[in-house]
C-alpha cells in the first residue's frame, strides 16, 4: 500500500496523482494541494470516483493556514504533522506527486 | 527479512515538457545515473514529460540542448524498460509513431500495478 502525498495544485499533476491512486492505496493533501479537496466544477479530485479502499488526508495545519478547514468534505481525514510522520511509515512507500 | 526481487527497480515518472525547466533533464540525470550503477530502472513518461520523446525534436536554433538526442542512448545505460502513459498521448493529439523509440503504452490500471511493484517512485 502506497502514500501519495499531492502538495501542488495543478490540474495535469492532480488528474495523474488520481490516475495512479489504487484501491487501499492513501492519499494526503498538503501545502497548496489541500485545495483540489475544495472540489469545484473543474476540480479534477472528484471523491465520488475515487476507489473504493482509498483513505483520505489532509494535512490540517496547511487547511487552517488557507482558511479552507470547514469547507473541504467530512471524507477527507485532518491529520497533523506526527500524524504525517506516522502514516508515512505504515505505508510501504511515499510517492511524491509534485 | 528476505529481499523481494520482484520490487527491486526504481521507476522514474517525468511529467514535464523537455523545453521550459530543468526537470526533464534532472530526471534523465538520475535515470542514467542510476542505470550506471546497475540499478534496474524503469521510466514512465506522463503528462507533458511525453513531448520529450518527440521524434525531430532540434534545440540548436534555440542555442539549447536537446534531450530527445540522450534518450536514444538511454539503452546504452541499460535502461530498456521505457514506458508511456497511454491517455497523456490521446490528451496531446499523439500517437507511437510519433515517437523517437519503441516505447510500451500503459493503462492507468498498469501504471497502478508499475508503482506497487515498485522499490521506489521518483516523481519529476
Amino acid at each position: 500500500m502506497t502514500l501519495h502525498t499531492l502538495n501542488k495544485h495543478d490540474k495535469d499533476l492532480v488528474q495523474l496523482c488520481v490516475s495512479a491512486l489504487a484501491p487501499e492505496d492513501s492519499l494526503l493533501l498538503l501545502e497548496d494541494g489541500v485545495y483540489a479537496a475544495l472540489g469545484g466544477t473543474d476540480s479534477r479530485l472528484d471523491t465520488a470516483i475515487l476507489p473504493a479502499g482509498l483513505k483520505l488526508y489532509a494535512l490540517a495545519e496547511d487547511l487552517a493556514a488557507r482558511g479552507i478547514s470547514e469547507k473541504i468534505p467530512d471524507v477527507f481525514i485532518r491529520i497533523t504533522y506526527r500524524d504525517f510522520v506516522s502514516l508515512s511509515l505504515t505505508c510501504n512507500k511515499v510517492v511524491n506527486w509534485n | 527479512m528476505p529481499a523481494d526481487t520482484s520490487k527491486s527497480h526504481l521507476l522514474f515518472l517525468t511529467t514535464k515538457s523537455p523545453w521550459t525547466s530543468s526537470n526533464a533533464a534532472s530526471c534523465n540525470d538520475m535515470v542514467m545515473t542510476a542505470g550506471i550503477f546497475d540499478q534496474p530502472v524503469k521510466l514512465l513518461f506522463c503528462n507533458d514529460g511525453v513531448y520529450q520523446l518527440l521524434a525531430g525534436q532540434d534545440g540548436t536554433a534555440s542555442g539549447m540542448k536537446t534531450l530527445a538526442r540522450q534518450l536514444t542512448a538511454l539503452d546504452l545505460y541499460g535502461i530498456e524498460q521505457v514506458y508511456v502513459e497511454e491517455s497523456a498521448l490521446q490528451e496531446r493529439g499523439l500517437q507511437e509513431r510519433d515517437l523517437l523509440q519503441a516505447v510500451t503504452v500503459l493503462s492507468c490500471d498498469q501504471m497502478q500495478s508499475l508503482i506497487a511493484e515498485s522499490r521506489a517512485v521518483l516523481v519529476f
